[in-house]
């Protein structure tokens, strides 16, 4: 017997007149819950199973399944919901069919937050340019640079000119224009 | 804008007057950063000054937070924050870009009492269209293009949010791409033929347009809640300080229309835009 019991640690929920959006510390992501599984996520206490949560929101059971498999795969829940079998799966499919044609389905939005750095190109580089990395031998001799991509922009990385001397068997960073 | 007094061209040493370095000592919202260079020539220095923040003051003696140090070579300048290596070029502008971008991200991440979120920001009709979006994503383009049917100059590059969720100019010179991968104009928005707004103001519309060549601009609805999640994925510092964060974006996303879809040529997606945003808005 699966008794959800909703997430609270580490998690900031805003409530706002429709929707709900909670913030994950832990996993840096974001989450807007529609008034449906925000709903279903509420009720969970721990002392109520799917059948119970189906009948106290007064929705089928097979949308409460849906939206404790979507806040299980969010890690909103503090157990995961159980993966259901194939027969189950597709007679939910049917009752859900049915459903979202009244748009009642739990929806649930995630965004993941982002170290401003993260990306690993500098955000501010230029269109059209590109960042190479040159490697050195122990000497401090270039021995090879490494084109950076050029997807933003398409072509190929041509890479500026590696510094004639470098760190000893390290490397080092040039700017090379897609072309 | 702070003035030429705090560049301070370091006096050459008695033992070594190879270690001559200019210095340049600023605060930019509540955060203290200097930036030196190995060379102290006052046309350099004025360079890196036009890489500051927008409103940048000099600051005084006192702990640094960051400190960026720009070596130039005779074949190659490197850029180094708090000692540690971060860039390397042949072209000194091409750092200088890099050291830009290097201080706005940091100074996005860490101000004191603002929330900076990757948007292009334009005034209209007394509240602010907020164009959440990350780099190349083509927020200039269509942030001129709004300048050009009137609007007034916030930012091509961040909204800046106080805790009441109202949106304060951040007026840097706009990074309008050439094709052919040429280097970006820089032009500011009086360059452009357009105001720059002087003060904070509301939100009164949030719209993620992406480019794309020959699309129409039938935008979609989107919820309060989506367009906050909208902003949350271009929020600097959502990881260092979200709880802050969520607030401001919370009060500042109320009174606001919110759009997303394709867009064309930006002329023609700024005029739909300014049409779609005459009429008034509901507040929640």
């Amino acid at each position: 017997m699966f008794n959800p019991i909703a997430r609270t640690e580490k998690l900031t929920i805003r409530q706002l007149p429709d929707e709900t959006l909670v913030y994950d510390h832990q996993a840096g992501k974001g989450h807007c819950l529609n008034p449906i599984a925000a709903l279903v996520w509420k009720q969970c206490d721990g002392t109520a199973t799917v059948a119970e949560l189906a009948r106290c929101i007064g929705q089928p059971a097979a949308v409460v399944e849906l939206a404790l498999e979507q806040l299980s795969r969010r890690d909103l829940l503090v157990q995961p919901a159980p993966q259901l079998n194939p027969a189950s799966r597709l007679a939910r499919r049917t009752v859900l069919r049915n459903l979202a044609i009244a748009a009642a389905l739990p929806l649930i939005l995630t965004v993941t937050a982002t170290r401003a750095h993260a990306s690993g190109k500098h955000p501010s580089l230029p269109k059209g340019l590109c960042n190479c990395v040159c490697t050195y031998d122990l000497s401090g001799n270039p021995i090879g640079v490494a084109p950076g991509n050029c997807n933003a922009t398409g072509g190929t990385c041509q890479c500026d000119a590696c510094p004639a001397i470098g760190p000893a068997g390290g490397a080092k960073t040039v700017i090379g224009a897609c072309v | 804008m702070g003035t030429a007094s705090i560049l301070q061209p370091r006096q050459p040493g008695r033992r070594n007057s190879r270690n001559r370095q200019g210095r340049i000592r600023f605060e930019s919202y509540g955060l203290r950063i200097g930036v030196s260079v190995n060379r102290p020539e006052a046309e350099l220095l004025e360079r890196i000054k036009s890489c500051l923040p927008p409103g940048w003051t000099p600051a005084r003696r006192g702990r640094l937070t960051k400190e960026y140090s720009l070596r130039i070579g005779t074949a190659r300048q490197s850029l180094h924050a708090d000692g540690r290596y971060v860039s390397a070029a042949v072209d000194l502008d091409d750092l200088l870009e890099v050291l830009e971008g290097e201080i706005q991200l940091f100074v996005g991440e860490f101000a004191k009492e603002r929330i900076f979120v990757h948007a292009g920001v334009v005034g209209w009709r007394g509240q602010a269209i907020v164009l959440p979006g990350r780099s190349m994503a083509g927020k200039s383009t269509l942030v001129a293009a709004l300048l050009a049917a009137g609007a007034t100059y916030f930012s091509d590059e961040y909204a800046v949010l106080d805790a009441d969720g109202l949106v304060h100019p951040y007026p840097r010179r706009l990074a309008l791409r050439q094709p052919g991968g040429a280097r970006s104009l820089r032009p500011t928005a009086a360059e452009l033929g357009a105001a720059t707004a002087t003060g904070p103001a509301p939100i009164g519309a949030i719209v993620v347009a992406r480019y794309q060549p020959g699309a129409a601009w039938q935008p979609r609805l989107l919820t309060r809640g989506e367009a906050i999640m909208e902003l949350m994925q271009n929020t600097l510092p959502m990881l260092s300080r979200p709880e802050k964060a969520m607030a401001a974006l919370e009060r500042g996303v109320r009174c606001s229309i919110f759009r997303k879809g394709l867009r064309g040529e930006a002329a023609e997606a700024a005029k739909t835009l300014l049409h779609t945003l005459e009429s008034p808005v509901d507040c929640l």
